[in-house]
Order: C-alpha cells, then sequence, then structure tokens
C-alpha cells in the first residue's frame, strides 16, 4: 500500500470556528455563520464519521466547483467588475460542503487529484507518486479571513481580531527550538510594523490614484477637439489606421451613396494644423419631447440613428451635414459652435442618438475673412496654382467644377509620404512635385485653393458611412474611415466639395487584418451587451433570443452534472443570499453638501476623486470651509482610530454652516435646464 | 514563442523549487495570505484586505530577515548501497555529526539529487507518455511535460527529512527512503540543513557538497526459467577465463611441438621416449551458448515500451540457467555490443549494470542487429528476441535466424491495450506482453507448451 503524504496540517482547534464567527461579524452573515462554525468545530466531540469514497469527493468537489462557476457568471452579470468582491465575501458558503464532508469524513483530508480534474486522469494511470491528500482546514481559515476583509467595517477590531486569529495558527507552527518569548517578541515587532504598513498603504493608494487621474486627464482622454486638428501632412512613412469600429450607423436603407459623418469644421491653416478662433458653445434648448434637440426649423427628410462610444461624458459628436434635428437620445445638453460642430454631454460609454437631415442644406455660420484667408507661407503655391488652372473669372459653380476634375485626373491618393522637406514644403511638394497624398492632402489643398479662387471655404472633418455589416444589421464606422473634405461657400450656402479620389476607401481596407471578421464579431458582441447591461431596449423583437442561446450550454451542463449527482444533491446547500454591502461613514453629511452642490451645477469630472473637486470648487464658488470640511469627512470615513458620534456631529455642523451661507450660487444654464425639467414635471 | 515559455518555465521552476526549500508549511500558508490578500488589498477603499496583507508580509519580512545568517558546525556523511532496483524503494543513512558544544533539534534534512535541465532542443522535442492524458492546455504549453522530463532525469524525489536530535559532540544517523523511478545513475548532487526562524516560516539553509552516484538496476518481472532448445556449439578459439571448460580438457591425439606450445601441454613420457617435445592435442571447445537479444531500435515504440523491453530483457538475464551455459546479451547503441555471461566469466550483477544504462540507439540502421545476430548464429544455440515491434524486418530477422537452425523466441512488447491473447503463440513463437500489464501477460503464457 503506498504511503499517503497529507500537505498541510489541520488548523488548531477552535480557530476555524473563529474565522468563521470573525467573517460573520464582519459580513452580516452571523446568523448563518454560528451554526457553520458549530458543525466544523463539532468532530471534537463527536466520535462518527462517514466513509466517503473518492468518487464521492470528486462529486463533492464539483459540485463546488460548479456553484461557484454559476454563481461568478450571475454576479458578474448584475454587478460587472465589482462582483469580484461580492464573490470574495460568500466564498465561505460556496467551500463550506467540501470542508464540512473533509471534516465528517473518515479520511479527514482531500485527495489533491478531487480538486483539479487533470490529476484524476494522471492518477488514473499511474498511482505512485500521485497520492497526495491536503487538509483544507487552514486554507478555509484563510479565505475565510479574507472574506472578512470584505465586509470592510473600517474598524480597529478588524485588525486586532484578524491578527489574532494568524497568530493563534502561526502558534501550532512554532519550532520547538526557540523560547516562546522570543517568537511573542517577533509577532508583535511584526504586527506593529503591520499597523504602520497598512497605514501607509491607504495614503499611497490615495497619492497614486490622484496622480494616475491627473495623467488620465493629461494623455489619455483625447477626443475631437473643436478648434483645433492636427493633420498627418508631415508625416513620414505610412499611416497605419485603426480597423477598430467607432461608429454604428442604422439608416433606412441602403444608401446610394457613402454618407459623411461631419464632427467639426475649421477655417484657419498652419503647418499641418488646422484650428479656429476658440469658439463659444451655444447651449441649443431641449425640445418639449424628452431627449430631442432642434438645431435647424426645418424639417428633415432624411434620418439615421447613430450609436458611438463616449469615452468621457462631454464630446463632439458626428452628424450628417445639414442635421436639423437630434431626438432619441439620452443626453443630458446640447451644444453647438458657429462651425457647425455639436457637443454633446452625456453618460459615458456607447450612446446612441438619432438625426434627422437635410443632405445639402448646411445651415453652418455664414463665412467671415477669416474663410478667404490664407497663410503668407502658401499663399504663393495657390495663387500659382489657380492660375495655371484658370480659376479665375470663372463662375464660382465653374470653378468648383474644374477644381474637382483637376483633382480627379491629376492625383492619385497614397497614404505613404516617403521624403522628408521643410516645415510648409509638403503642400507644395503634393500640388507640383509628386501629386500624391491622403485626404488631409486634397481637402487642405482644396480649401486654400478655393479661398485663393475667391470662394469661401472650410475644412471638415468626419467618417465616411460606406461599409455595410451583415452581422449587425446596420453600417459600421472604423477609425480608418475617418476622412477630411471641404466646405464651399456657393450661392448663400455651404457645399461639400469631397476632391479625395474615390479610390481612397479602397486604400485603406488594404490595412484591414486577415482576423477582421473575428475583432469585428467579438465587437459587436461587447457592444450588445454593454447596451444590454444598460438595460437599453433592443429595438429588433428578435434578437436578444441569443443572449438566451448562451445560457443553453450552461443549463444542459448543469442538467448534466445534477443528473450524475443524485446522491450529493440531497445533501443540500444553504441559499447564501447577498449581503446590503454597508460602508462606515455612509451617514456623512458630507453626501448633503455633494447633492446640492451637483444640484446648483457643480459637476464633478469623470474619476475626479473628491478632494481634487474640492480643491477646484474651492476656487469657483465661494463658499468656505469646503475644504475643512471633506477633511473632517475623510476622517470620520476612513480614520478607524477616531471618535466617530463627535466627528459626525462637528461635520454635520461643518456642512450646515456651508449651506446656510448661500454661497454656492448656481450656475445659470443650469439652472435653465433645471427650470425646464421642473416645466415639463408639471405639464 | 515556445523558446520565451521555454525560459520563462525554467525561472519559474527555479522559483517555485526555491519556495519549497525555503517556506515552511506555516510560511507556505502566509505565503498564500500574502498574494490572495495583495489581489484583493490592492484598492484600499473596497476591502481590507490590505490590512492582511500588511500583517502576513511582515511576519513574512520578519521570519526572513530572521534566517540572514546560519552557521551550523554540523558534519554529513551520506551511506548508500550498491545497487538499488527501480520501482524498489531504497533505504539508506545519512550519518548528521554535531561538532558544536549546543543541542541541535528542529533541524530539517533535503538530500538532493542533481537536476539537469534539459536544453530547448531536447524540451521542444521530446515525447512524454504522460502527455495523451493532459488536457490541450498543458499539452500545448508544455510546462507540465518540462516538470516530468526533469522529474525523469532526476529519477526520484528525495523527501525532506527531520533530523533528530543530536547532543552536543555526538552524531545521529538518518534513514531516508524513496523510490527511484528509473534505471540508470542516479547522482547525488549535495545536501542541505534548514532551520526555521522562530516564527517558524521560513528556512535558513547550509548547504553541503556531497557528490555520489547510485547505480538503479531495472526493474524486473518474475519469468519462469525458460529452456531453449538447441544443441551444444563448436566455440572457435575456445573460450579464456571460462571456469570449467566445455570439452577443451577430453584427450584427442598426440602430435609434434610447435613454437609457442604452452608447456603443460608437453606429453612427458612421450618426450622421454622420442627424445623430442611431443604435445597432448584436446579437442575442441563445444558449449550450450543462448543468446538475449535486446531490440534498442524506438522507430514507432515509446520510450516507456522501450523500458519494458529493457526490463523483460533483465528479467531473463536472471532467469536462464547459467551453470553450464553461456548467455550473451546483444543490442545496439551507438554501435553494436556483445556481453558474455556465465559459467564464472561475468556475473549477472554485471549484466544487470549494462542492462541498466543501456539506451535507445537513434543513429544506426536496423541491419547492425541483423548482422550482429547472423554473425554470431553459428555458434548460439538458441536466441530469446526482445523486440519493440513486429514489422517486415523484424520478421525476415526471426525467419533468417530460423533458417539457419537458431531456435528462436520472440517477445514482442506492444503500446497498449490492442495485444492479442497472452498465450497466442504463432508458428514462429510470438508472445506478445502491452506495455504496462506485462507482468499480468508473462504470467498467462504457458511455458510448458510453448513451442519452439
Amino acid at each position: 500500500m503506498t504511503a499517503v503524504a497529507v500537505r498541510l496540517r489541520s488548523a488548531p482547534p477552535f480557530t476555524l470556528g473563529a474565522s468563521l464567527l470573525f467573517w460573520g461579524w464582519q459580513t452580516g452573515f452571523l446568523l448563518y455563520a454560528l451554526p457553520m462554525a458549530v458543525i466544523l468545530e463539532s468532530p471534537r466531540w463527536i466520535r462518527w464519521r462517514w466513509s466517503i469514497s473518492d468518487r464521492e469527493f470528486n462529486n463533492v468537489a464539483d459540485i463546488s466547483g460548479l456553484v461557484f462557476f454559476l454563481l461568478v457568471i450571475y454576479v458578474f452579470s448584475i454587478d460587472g467588475a465589482g462582483g469580484i468582491f461580492v464573490i470574495l465575501t460568500i466564498m465561505p458558503f460556496v467551500l463550506f460542503l467540501l470542508v464540512m464532508v473533509q471534516h465528517y469524513s473518515q479520511r479527514g483530508s482531500v485527495k489533491l487529484s478531487a480538486l483539479f480534474i487533470s490529476l484524476r486522469r494522471l492518477e488514473a494511470q499511474e498511482s505512485r507518486g500521485l497520492n497526495r491528500e491536503i487538509d483544507l482546514s487552514l486554507p478555509y481559515f484563510l479565505l475565510c479571513i479574507l472574506s472578512a476583509s470584505a465586509g470592510n467595517q473600517r474598524t480597529i477590531w478588524f485588525f486586532i481580531l484578524s491578527s489574532l486569529l494568524i497568530a493563534a495558527v502561526l502558534w501550532s507552527f512554532r519550532p520547538g527550538r526557540y523560547h516562546g518569548l522570543l517568537w511573542a517578541a517577533l509577532l508583535g515587532v511584526s504586527i506593529v510594523m503591520a499597523y504602520g504598513g497598512q497605514i501607509g498603504l491607504i495614503h499611497l493608494h490615495r497619492s497614486i490614484e490622484m496622480s494616475m487621474m491627473k495623467l488620465f486627464e493629461k494623455y489619455m482622454w483625447r477626443y475631437r477637439d473643436p478648434d483645433r486638428a492636427t493633420t498627418a501632412i508631415g508625416s513620414i512613412g505610412r499611416l497605419k489606421l485603426s480597423n477598430r469600429i467607432v461608429l454604428r450607423v442604422s439608416t433606412n436603407g441602403k444608401l446610394a451613396r457613402p454618407l459623411l459623418l461631419r464632427e467639426a469644421a475649421y477655417s484657419r491653416y498652419g503647418y499641418g494644423i488646422w484650428s479656429n478662433a476658440p469658439s463659444n458653445f451655444k447651449l441649443i434648448d431641449p425640445d418639449i419631447t424628452p431627449g430631442s434637440w432642434t438645431l435647424e426649423s426645418q424639417r428633415g427628410r432624411k434620418s439615421v440613428a447613430i450609436a458611438t462610444y463616449m469615452i468621457k461624458d462631454t464630446g463632439v459628436i458626428p452628424l450628417p451635414q445639414g442635421t436639423t434635428n437630434i431626438r432619441d437620445s439620452n443626453a443630458i445638453q446640447v451644444n453647438r459652435n458657429r462651425y457647425g460642430a455639436v457637443r454633446m454631454e452625456a453618460r459615458e460609454g456607447w450612446v446612441k442618438y438619432r438625426a434627422d437631415y437635410r443632405p445639402g442644406d448646411i445651415e453652418d455660420s455664414p463665412p467671415d475673412k477669416q474663410d478667404l484667408q490664407i497663410a503668407d507661407s502658401y499663399r504663393s503655391d495657390f495663387l500659382r496654382l489657380a492660375r495655371q488652372w484658370k480659376l479665375y473669372g470663372k463662375d464660382p459653380r465653374q470653378i468648383l467644377q474644374t477644381v474637382e476634375r483637376n483633382f480627379a485626373e491629376k492625383f492619385r491618393y497614397s497614404l505613404t509620404q516617403r521624403d522628408r522637406y521643410p516645415r510648409g514644403r509638403y503642400l507644395h511638394n503634393f500640388l507640383f512635385m509628386n501629386r500624391q497624398g491622403h485626404c488631409e492632402f486634397f481637402a487642405t489643398s482644396t480649401v486654400l485653393l478655393l479661398r485663393a479662387a475667391g470662394i469661401p471655404a472650410r475644412y471638415a472633418v468626419g467618417y465616411v458611412v460606406n461599409e455595410y455589416s451583415r452581422l449587425e444589421g446596420n453600417y459600421i464606422v472604423r477609425a480608418r474611415d475617418a476622412h477630411a473634405w471641404t466646405l464651399a461657400y456657393v450661392d448663400g450656402g455651404w457645399r461639400v466639395v469631397d476632391t479625395t479620389p474615390s479610390v481612397w476607401a479602397t486604400a485603406d481596407n488594404t490595412n484591414a487584418s486577415v482576423f477582421e471578421p473575428l475583432f469585428d464579431f467579438a465587437s459587436w458582441l461587447k457592444y450588445r451587451f454593454a447596451r444590454w447591461q444598460s438595460g437599453e431596449q433592443l429595438e429588433e423583437s428578435t434578437s436578444n433570443t441569443y443572449l438566451l442561446w448562451l445560457l443553453v450550454p450552461l443549463v444542459l451542463l448543469l442538467l448534466w452534472r445534477l443528473y450524475g449527482k443524485e446522491r450529493i444533491s440531497t445533501l443540500g446547500h444553504r441559499d447564501a443570499g447577498v449581503s446590503p454591502f454597508d460602508y462606515p461613514g455612509r451617514d456623512s453629511a458630507l453626501y448633503r453638501l455633494v447633492e446640492e452642490l451637483e444640484r446648483a451645477g457643480y459637476r464633478r469630472r469623470q474619476g475626479e476623486t473628491l478632494g481634487a473637486w474640492f480643491q477646484r470648487l474651492d476656487g469657483e464658488t465661494r463658499a468656505a470651509g469646503l475644504i475643512e470640511a471633506l477633511q473632517l469627512h475623510y476622517r470620520y470615513r476612513f480614520d478607524p482610530a477616531s471618535n466617530g458620534a463627535e466627528l459626525r456631529k462637528r461635520l454635520a455642523e461643518k456642512v450646515n454652516a456651508i449651506l446656510a451661507s448661500g454661497r454656492i450660487e448656481p450656475i445659470p444654464h443650469t439652472n435653465a435646464l433645471t427650470t425646464e425639467a421642473a416645466e415639463r414635471g408639471n405639464s | 514563442m515556445r523558446k520565451l515559455l521555454y525560459r520563462n518555465f525554467r525561472l519559474v521552476h527555479r522559483l517555485s523549487e526555491r519556495l519549497r526549500r525555503r517556506l515552511t508549511p506555516g510560511g507556505s500558508l502566509v505565503f498564500g495570505g500574502i498574494i490572495a490578500s495583495g489581489i484583493f488589498g490592492i484598492d484600499t477603499q473596497q476591502t481590507l484586505a490590505f490590512q492582511i496583507f500588511t500583517i502576513t508580509a511582515s511576519l513574512m519580512l520578519v521570519a526572513v530577515l530572521c534566517t540572514a545568517t546560519f552557521r551550523c558546525r554540523l558534519r554529513l556523511q551520506r551511506l548508500l548501497p550498491d545497487y538499488a532496483t527501480a520501482g524498489q524503494p531504497l533505504k539508506y543513512r545519512i550519518r548528521v555529526e554535531n561538532r558544536s558544544p549546543v543541542l541541535q533539534q528542529d533541524l530539517l534534512l533535503m538530500d538532493e539529487l542533481e537536476t539537469r535541465f534539459p536544453e530547448y532542443a531536447e524540451f521542444a522535442t521530446a515525447r512524454d507518455p504522460h502527455d495523451e492524458k493532459r488536457n490541450w492546455f498543458d499539452r500545448m504549453v508544455g510546462y507540465p511535460r518540462l516538470v516530468s522530463q526533469l522529474r525523469h532525469r532526476r529519477g526520484g524525489s528525495i523527501p525532506a527529512r527531520p533530523i533528530p536530535p543530536v547532543p552536543a559532540f555526538d552524531r545521529s544517523d538518518l534513514e531516508i527512503e524513496f523510490t527511484p523511478f528509473r534505471r540508470g545513475y542516479l547522482r547525488f548532487s549535495g545536501a542541505s540543513i534548514a532551520r526555521p526562524d522562530p516564527l517558524g516560516l521560513f528556512r535558513a539553509l547550509r548547504r553541503f557538497q556531497a557528490d555520489a552516484s547510485l547505480l538503479i538496476l531495472p526493474h524486473t518481472y518474475r519469468v519462469p526459467r525458460l529452456q531453449l532448445p538447441g544443441s551444444r556449439k563448436y566455440q572457435e578459439g575456445g573460450m579464456t577465463l571460462v571456469s570449467s571448460v566445455g570439452d577443451s580438457q577430453e584427450f584427442m591425439s598426440l602430435r609434434d611441438y610447435q613454437p609457442g606450445d604452452p608447456m603443460r601441454a608437453i606429453h612427458w613420457p612421450s618426450y622421454a621416449k622420442r627424445g623430442k617435445p611431443v604435445v597432448k592435442e584436446f579437442q575442441d571447445e563445444f558449449f550450450v551458448r543462448q543468446g538475449l537479444v535486446l531490440d534498442t531500435f524506438v522507430e514507432n515504440a515509446s520510450l516507456a515500451q522501450f523500458e519494458e523491453a529493457v526490463s523483460v530483457a533483465a528479467s531473463f538475464q536472471l532467469a536462464v540457467q547459467q551453470q553450464d551455459a553461456l548467455l550473451d546479451l546483444m543490442f545496439v547503441e551507438d554501435r553494436s555490443y556483445r556481453y558474455t555471461s556465465g559459467r564464472g566469466l561475468g556475473s549477472t550483477a554485471n549484466m544487470l549494470e549494462v542492462l541498466a544504462c543501456v539506451q535507445p540507439c537513434r543513429d544506426q540502421p536496423f541491419s547492425c542487429l541483423e548482422d550482429l545476430l547472423m554473425g554470431h548464429a553459428g555458434e548460439i544455440s538458441g536466441l530469446i528476441l526482445i523486440l519493440l515491434d513486429w514489422d517486415e524486418k523484424r520478421r525476415d530477422l526471426v525467419r533468417r535466424l530460423r533458417a539457419v537452425g537458431t531456435p528462436v523466441v520472440t517477445f514482442r512488447i506492444s503500446a497498449g491495450e490492442d495485444a492479442p491473447a497472452p498465450s497466442t503463440v504463432d508458428r514462429e513463437p510470438l508472445i506478445t506482453l502491452p506495455a504496462g500489464r506485462v507482468q499480468e501477460y508473462l504470467d498467462a503464457v504457458d511455458w510448458d507448451n510453448l513451442q519452439l
């Protein structure tokens, strides 16, 4: 008979029960923890044991694994990534059955192969060396303490009791060659170090979080700037364009020709950068119909539904040229600048809106002298080209035709720029030397050439919609579909002039990866999941059934496992239930102040910590004492050593004083909104 | 990519070995606590796991600091047996001598077998018999295969043993037992003595260099004494050093002395009678000489089959009557080998040593074995062939041997369950033994009615 090696010894008497009670107390499951502790400690007095075979151990382990698996799916679907802490909280329930069976079995330990299915197959083949067993009581003890930490009861008792429990277990591992006093002294040193360390960790975490937020704000949150667009004119090498899907566009039917969605337009150009004078966005009043904003008085003839991902809660959105109104949106507010860029404020993530538009009717602000200006360094080139192409003396329509024809006949589309030139010579090179470039070259040159010929023109950027996805049943727009074109002011209105050769879409497609369909499918699933998670009703009545199909294999698996485990299933498993997840300091008076500030229109930015927000508000409002109130709140919320009741009282007084001072003045436009909302509520 | 994985595996393996040696069971628990609480405690606002992290990490830090120095005046001596057998428990002793004036207790002895990492090429091309049982991920990534290779190279796993308390200036013997799981040499590289820190979490190590090697003989099976048919054969040139020589002492005739004849061959009465030296002439040497042939050509066969073949060869080496017959062990490795035992030549132990070290042949053609056997067929009374396959060239070899009148018993080590019934004997005696169930099939053979 092969000798059995048991890894890890069993937990010292009563430590397992104590850890369960500790967990129950910290997480609010004390009522459950008490009988569980009694059950696990009772074998010290109860003499009978179950004779449990390897196969039955395997079955119990499988059931625990299956419960864990289903729990993970369930909790993650409800709570998202934060669900990991809920799972941590209830893990002692999940593994209790296995540990209980081990405690009441004659063997008193569990074979490693019961926990790892791969070992079972190896064991079946080779008996020597694999016959190892493990006593689960100490890992379960550790799990209970970890799960207790998820209760997040920020009192000193957590630290004290967890230290005591760990010390009680370590006492059993104490080597006999040292005196007990030395052990106690070293343990004391460790505990003191740990106490200092945990305070240091809190501060470290806070400071890292602050600096990360700053870094994110600085570098990561890039979005379309309505006042400035940096082109790739002057970049050397081949442009690398991403295949990521950035927009999803639903139309009433197939598009006869590619649809341009504009994000912004610019009027000033110099050295590869298009810009505008800092423009004031004007707030668009919302319509009576919720989620609707009228941009133009005329009614749109066509309509598209657009879904885009917003990485911040405010951003410029792509719209068809000549958009008259936006509807079916959950935006908070909509602004527009004089160059037609529309900025939407909404919750970050996927946003959907429907735009009605009149093709050809672009109601941007009328041109001014800025729309005719050419920077000195380019003027001679474009005047020369205008002369060469005999644009002078023609009427504007003829000029446009000539320009479009010449660009189409004499220029080629290319994503590659091989040679390096002095700054500002790239356009010269494009116009007179190699005559090839990408859409930014064409659009920039067209704008400046039209201006040279006396026609006001602007540079517009956005996307081209031309790829229909059969998988999704709508149009998709990738990052590589970003495009630039020209707006020319002809006959009292703005007209789109796109001189980029029509081959550009094909040329850009050469960037497509062979795995693109796979990525597209993953992107689509992610998108559907995000929308499903946000509780949004999908418009196709049958389309959400596919999610149910995903459940089919899981249900089959569950049935199969249960069918094979008839006997074990009768053992029963206590329903875990979910903790109310309370945390200390929840009743802090500061939250009233935060509500008041938000009501007055002082919005907290995405990712902005309370500290950073209050620092900012300290300058923006006349309210005094915000920082002091925040410090009191932090002490009340996080300092386990503080006198909670007294702090709470002081904080409440401070907040009352700030609110009573009346120095938190509402921001005007927000006020208008709330009034509007109130009126809507009344009506 | 695989190379990168391989390098990482080496790193991971070394790290895990180091942790295994350094951490006590309590230390493993605390280390697990550090990892788990580190993961869950990364956000100090969400849980209090960071407090568990600081407690466990501080305990470990203090424990590590306490093991910074470890001076011990101890001496180790390993007392190994001459041989051991693969698959059989091996017991040996280590003598621990305390040269200090204090009692040494709570020490742990970790004897080590040399661990030589396989090179990347070996790792990439090696086949592992356990691979089929593993899941696809393990098969694809290959870490369990590397662990299995290392285990095989090491040849055994020596458990750490607590050293009984050793009084001052005294010594104590410690018996260690483990089971070597492969034949060949086990190389002991050194031994370490571990002392736990006062908290009982981390071990201080002191290593003693003590290189030694131990030959592990192949595992053997129970086989009956096999009487091969066949007559005595003339051994050209006679046999030197054989204890009782065939018929060589049988007097045949007298002849005139020729230079070089030994003095003891002179027939003195005839010398005296004739006045010139006359020597005795003896009959030529005739012996029963049997051959044991091991097929080392692992072409389609697995290493497990080869190991079984070696074990079966070792079993017959032990079983064949050797008092009045010679037994030739023949195989091809980097070249052809023939070792003769019996009648005082080469002991069985020598032959088992040879078998303990035999390796599969990868760079010689099968015809080498054919040449070896056909070259000696005339002097061999009967052959036991242990083959790894039963393909055309092997059948042909058996046919040719029988054609020259050499009786042959053929054993074929098959891969698995597809073996025919145990006692199935073809017209040419062929016994198929599936790897893993050799003893069961050997027991089922009807040896008495085996038609040779």
